[in-house]
């Protein structure tokens, strides 16, 4: 039921978006490290608590929702859950069991022993110039061409500096340069919000672009710190919003799923924000530029 | 660094039974050897723990007396606890004694001794002294989320 919970809690969090102001702003930081929306201030946040409030309730009869018209989710998302949920229905009315089997197959949650194929978590690094190789200081050097491959995160860039982690030691540091380009990938169910709600940070997949950007993965104690902080001209892009920060750091937790940093620019998809119509426009909190 | 002298790095010298010198700016003679190992101590006050280890299926000295060709090279690297860091191979390069500098157009393998990092490429040219390699093409490194073994030499 943890599942139909989250799946409805992502469909009961798109009603009509019609009395909304298509050219809503939401502000950006105010000095504090994630923007105003992500800590609950602005309207759409209450609107998603009471969305997720109503959902317990609604376990027996509310595959209803799921008929709803719009179909919002992007490929992969919720909407196929919910196709294939219609079908059960349409077969079985009220076999809720096996909608839930179906959910659990959707969401990939089945048991992780029943999978055959564990996931490749290497770091692959590649190069098509010159590498030089301190082995003393355990650093390495990448020019021309320089691809990273990892299970969360694919980046290429000109320049890369890597600190290898060491032995008894996993601290890993990679620093990139020149045109700097990331592809992060989200993860359903991490993030501070369970991976519900109709901004749902953690299942998204960021495209950033930046000038120089910073991997580091520290272990301290039983606390594992692992970032992606992108410099200069930084901006992340998913198929919700768009970040921007031209001077200061743009920090993505990959264990959390969460941007933050201070001073950038937030810009939703009003797609997002209301799926079923068609010709929305942007909705941005960036400042207009003095003339 | 020093190095080892002659008789004492040819311990694994088979066949020929041939000299060839470890110490770099000696201009001892050097013949053909196979099962070539010569190995590198740390300065005091860590003078008895190895700092590299060079072996070679063969060594083949070249015109001049001042290069030589191996085949099958090899290096281990260690830290002053005596536990390795990294293991070098290629299968074919040219060692100069007179600066320390190994190079070679082939195939470089570079593993971390506790498995968690690998890194191969095309080409490379090594610097014994400050244990600085430089790979000319395609560089691939893997990392994995962990290491796999415990320093142990393969």
């Amino acid at each position: 039921m943890k599942y139909l919970t989250l799946i409805l809690g992502r469909i009961l969090t798109l009603p009509p978006m019609a009395n909304r102001s298509e050219r809503s702003v939401y502000a950006a930081s105010t000095g504090v490290h994630r923007p105003s929306w992500w800590s609950g201030a602005s309207a759409v946040i209450p609107m998603l608590k009471r969305a997720e409030a109503r959902a317990p309730q609604q376990e027996r009869g509310v595959y209803a929702a799921a008929t709803d018209d719009r179909q919002p989710s992007p490929p992969g998302c919720a909407s196929a859950v919910i196709w294939t949920l219609k079908r059960a229905e349409a077969r079985a009315p009220g076999a809720v069991a096996s909608c839930a089997l179906i959910l659990m197959l959707a969401a990939g949650a089945w048991p992780a022993g029943a999978q055959t194929n564990a996931p490749d978590e290497r770091t692959r690094i590649y190069s098509d110039g010159p590498g030089s190789f301190d082995m003393v200081r355990h650093h390495l050097v990448y020019q021309d061409n320089v691809r990273v491959d990892n299970p969360e995160m694919k980046l290429t860039c000109a320049w890369l500096a890597a600190d290898l982690p060491r032995p008894g030691n996993p601290d890993k540091h990679i620093l990139a340069r020149t045109n700097v380009v990331m592809d992060l990938t989200g993860e359903p169910g991490k993030g501070t919000n369970g991976g519900a709600g109709l901004l749902d940070d953690t299942h998204q997949n960021w495209h950033v672009t930046s000038d120089q950007a910073e991997y580091d993965f520290h272990v301290a104690g039983t606390a594992t710190n692992e970032t992606v902080t992108a410099t200069g001209h930084a901006v992340a892009k998913s198929d919700k919003m768009t970040i921007t920060s031209e001077r200061e750091p743009l920090v993505y937790n990959l264990v959390t799923k969460l941007f933050s940093g201070k001073g950038y620019d937030t810009i939703i998809n009003n797609d997002a924000l209301n799926p079923g119509r068609t010709n929305a426009a942007a909705i941005t909190n960036q400042a207009p530029t003095p003339r | 660094m020093r190095r080892a002298a002659g008789p004492a790095v040819l311990a694994g010298c088979a066949g020929l039974g041939l000299a060839v010198a470890g110490l770099r700016g000696q201009e001892a003679p050097v013949r053909q050897a196979s099962d070539y190992t010569s190995e590198e101590y740390f300065d005091p006050p860590n003078a008895l723990q190895i700092s590299s280890r060079i072996t070679g299926a063969q060594a083949f000295p070249l015109p001049g007396n001042r290069l030589v060709r191996y085949k099958d090279f090899r290096l281990e690297t260690y830290d002053t606890n005596g536990h390795a860091l990294y293991i070098v191979e290629t299968p074919d390069c040219v060692y100069d004694r007179s600066d320390g500098v190994a190079r070679s157009p082939g195939h470089l393998k570079v593993r971390q001794a506790d498995g968690q990092v690998t890194l191969e490429g095309e080409g490379f040219l090594w610097r014994q002294d400050d244990k600085f390699l430089i790979i000319s093409n395609q560089v691939q490194t893997v990392i994995e989320p962990g290491p796999k073994k415990n320093n142990l030499i393969p």
